[in-house]
């Protein structure tokens, strides 16, 4: 199938780590520090998911999702937002913002594919 | 913990610590008059991505821990609570018990008993000091969501659901949800198009769908209800059990549901079950000894581990990938210039492929030097918190200013040039630094300076630890010398020398010994520390303006600025820094002393000579020349002049360890392989003399 994946994170570990169980299970995974450098990335790209983080540098997840959503390549392009609010506030903004879904940190690789495999 | 994340745990710890470090900085460099938002976000961000990975690689000590200093924050950045000196300070408490939950946590221990205790009281300390104090963060704000509904199993669910208006503005695939729900077990749907407006009415991008949903499954409702996580919004879920059927919870579960027991109690209590040793040793099957034994060789294994990884730059990896390329396509012109070589043109060409080889091994040489080199910065990150506490406990206003972070150095280099600087610094601050009314009388700003600052100057790196102080009191010193006889009555050494005395052992003017300086390593211990890594100190200081005590170190140590001499048959180096100087003399020069003892005299200075060949057993030499060659060499003060055939030439020799190929040899540090593909060994002029001191005693 080839499904793309941009995983949007300031920690690279958490990058490397949502990359790693992503390639694992058979997916394309490209990589974005912030927000910004999401929409660069992306420009162009035909993406099956986006999953971000919600705070980071330069450009935070939630504005991403705006941003994201105003552009028609990526208008209806699933987007899940990490966080570690639990809180319904932070999912809450993600909603309004635009987002599909999300994944609350932490979660392991098992619960990262599980929640893909329900967007895609 | 699965494989996967395992292999990500080295990384989290590095992140975490370079989180921590960052934070620590930016608490330090921030101005609470005028403090700027970006670092309060920078602040608060640090601590959300410690908090989540922690949670997310399997530390919840770390997480919670955090969690609370990012619940400190969270009124901080947003304005609502100032950024006080004392907030400050507890942050700064806050981020070492980081560093040590994650210490203790790369060791699968828990915090220490005293460490929980600074804890809590620093938590209690965050919460009191907050005008405005925010409720305790619960411990479940780091769990999922309560799975109390799960205790009930049924056969099936009634479910009606209503698509959020957004869901396809969303990116929600709604095709996806009853495919997940048919995994669950078998499907009947009825869907509802009664909501639909028409179509003048209609929006394309909303979405008006609902339906009813008959679901037969042994799966728990909670797993229902997983599938429709996202598009859940108020009550357009409804989920009914079809034939409620109960199913025998755990105790945990029991206890929490009906005893209102918290599942934080639950998992400490979990927690406390006793490990494997304290089991074997409960059994009588193995005694408590034997275990701690056990116990300290896994740490030790563990240290290893985790001291012999380096990080380097991608960036550096990629140039040395592309080298290699680059010597695969030598390689090629080489072996097609060789099948020609007997041609005019196969000669240039092999000319020409050669001299790029040259260039590639030199440039390679230099790149894989590089994977070692580290920023400075490593070890100066520690100071600005260093003297920050320093200045508060010595009650001295002192800014550290520090220069030339990025310059490289090799990895051992830093890690053992932690305790000389730090001793420097200190030694700086208590003793270097005057206090404030003191400063004030001699007509400088209160605000005292110390400068730290790393510079590459040709071979070397030059690290410098600067202040404005008092200056060295070279009179003291000069007295203090005299009385501990360092220095001959009569004479007075140069400023220079004088300077360089504060670094023979035991040697300190400050007649109060603070809570600080004149503990642990001394200045002694600089030196020696400073000379094992093949460097060396320069000190100079003017009174009233200040001191400057500069490290001179080599670039590496795997590779060695030598000089090549010939004793005997053999081919010997002299590390290049221990040789003074080297020069002829007539054998009739030389003069015996106690029976078999050797000197000459040089400059007025009786100097012992060492007559390499037989320190070496190498038989004696054929030349019976009637000049003796000597080459000066220094070692820990101590002079000596060691006796050669002759002197090659110098040249940068790469160290190879004779103890992981052979054995240790007393007077020899390491072996070489010279240009001609011979071995040569690297001369240990210090433990030269050292054998030379003992076959001395032996033979007086």
């Amino acid at each position: 199938m080839g499904h793309c994946i941009l995983t949007v994170d300031d920690s690279s570990t958490m990058r490397q780590m949502i990359t790693f169980t992503l390639k694992g299970a058979g997916f394309d995974v490209l990589e974005a520090g912030d927000g910004l450098e999401a929409l660069e990335v992306a420009k162009g790209k035909k993406l099956s998911l986006i999953i971000t983080d919600v705070n980071m540098p330069r450009m935070d997840g939630i504005t991403l999702v705006q941003r994201m959503r105003a552009l028609p390549e990526f208008k209806f392009t699933p987007i899940l937002v990490l966080t570690t609010e639990s809180d319904a506030s932070m999912k809450q903004k993600g909603k309004e913002a635009g987002a599909t879904g999300w994944i609350v940190k932490p979660f392991s690789p098992e619960k990262l594919l599980d929640v893909v495999n329900k967007v895609i | 913990m699965s494989d996967a994340m395992a292999q990500f745990r080295d990384a989290f710890f590095e992140e975490a610590t370079e989180l921590a470090d960052g934070m620590e900085a930016t608490l330090l460099s921030m101005d609470l008059a005028d403090v700027e938002v970006e670092d309060l976000h920078t602040l608060f961000r640090a601590a959300h991505s410690i908090k989540g990975n922690a949670a997310t690689f399997g530390f919840p000590a770390v997480a919670s821990f955090t969690h609370q200093l990012e619940s400190t924050l969270e009124p901080v950045r947003q304005g609502t609570r100032p950024m006080t000196p004392d907030l400050r300070e507890l942050m700064l408490q806050g981020v070492d018990l980081i560093r040590s939950h994650l210490h203790h946590a790369r060791r699968e221990e828990s915090l220490p008993a005293k460490e929980q205790q600074l804890q809590t009281a620093l938590i209690t300390k965050l919460q009191d000091d907050s005008p405005t104090a925010p409720p305790p963060a619960p411990a479940a704000a780091l769990q999922s969501p309560s799975k109390s509904v799960a205790l009930k199993g049924g056969k099936g669910f009634s479910i009606r659901f209503e698509a959020p208006t957004d869901a396809f503005r969303r990116g929600i695939n709604l095709e996806r949800l009853f495919r997940d729900l048919g995994k669950l077990g078998t499907l009947q749907i009825w869907p509802d198009l009664s909501r639909v407006p028409k179509v003048e009415a209609m929006d394309p991008e909303d979405c008006h769908l609902a339906w009813d949903i008959r679901l037969e499954t042994a799966h728990p409702q909670i797993d229902v209800e997983d599938i429709f996580e996202f598009v859940v919004d108020g009550d357009n879920l409804r989920i009914q059990p079809l034939a409620p059927e109960g199913a025998v919870p755990s105790l945990g579960e029991l206890l929490q549901t009906e005893a209102g027991v918290s599942p934080a109690d639950i998992r400490e209590a979990l927690s406390q079950q006793k490990r494997l040793g304290e089991l074997l040793v409960d059994m009588g099957k193995v005694k408590p000894e034997a275990v701690n034994k056990a116990l300290d060789s896994q740490q030790k294994k563990r240290n290893q581990a985790e001291a012999s990884t380096v990080r380097v730059a991608t960036e550096k990896i990629d140039r040395l990938v592309n080298l290699v390329g680059e010597l695969v396509i030598t390689q090629a012109m080489l072996a097609q210039a060789s099948q020609q070589s007997n041609t005019m043109q196969g000669e240039e060409q092999m000319s020409a492929a050669l001299m790029q080889l040259d260039r590639q091994t030199r440039e390679l040489q230099e790149r894989v030097m590089g994977i070692r080199m580290v920023p400075v910065e490593m070890v100066f990150s520690r100071f600005p918190r260093m003297v920050h506490e320093l200045g508060k406990q010595l009650g001295k206003d002192v800014e550290l200013v520090m220069e030339g972070q990025a310059t490289e150095l090799d990895k051992t280099f830093i890690e053992m040039l932690v305790d000389p600087l730090t001793h420097l610094v200190r030694n700086a601050v208590d003793h270097g630094m005057e206090d404030k009314e003191e400063r004030l009388q001699s007509g400088k700003s209160p605000m005292g300076t110390i400068a730290l600052k790393a510079s590459s100057r040709g071979g070397h790196i030059h690290i410098e630890v600067k202040d404005d102080g008092k200056g060295l009191n070279r009179d003291r010193i000069y007295q203090k010398a005299l009385d501990r006889g360092l220095i001959p009555p009569g004479t007075r050494p140069s400023d220079e020398e004088l300077n360089l005395l504060i670094f023979e052992p035991g040697f300190s003017t400050v007649e109060q010994v603070s809570d600080l300086s004149g503990r642990g390593v001394g200045m002694d211990v600089v030196r020696q520390n400073v000379r094992g890594l093949g460097g060396r100190i320069e000190v100079e200081s003017q009174p009233g303006k200040g001191t400057l005590i500069r490290l001179v170190l080599p670039l590496t140590l795997a590779i060695l600025d030598g000089l090549t001499v010939r004793v005997a048959e053999e081919t010997f180096v002299f590390p290049l820094a221990s040789v003074l100087e080297s020069f002829q003399r007539r054998g009739s020069d030389v003069q015996t002393v106690k029976g078999d003892r050797e000197v000459i005299s040089l400059r007025g200075e009786f100097i012992p000579v060492v007559r390499l060949q037989r320190l070496l057993a190498l038989g004696v030499s054929q030349e019976a020349s009637e000049r003796t060659l000597l080459v000066l060499v220094e070692s820990e003060g101590r002079r000596a002049a060691m006796a050669v055939d002759e002197l090659l030439g110098q040249q940068q020799v790469v160290i190879k360890s004779l103890e992981t190929h052979y054995k240790r040899v007393e007077g020899i540090s390491g072996a070489t392989i010279l240009g001609d593909g011979r071995v040569a060994l690297i001369l240990d002029v210090q433990g030269l003399m050292r054998q030379e001191a003992g076959a001395a005693a032996v033979g007086a």
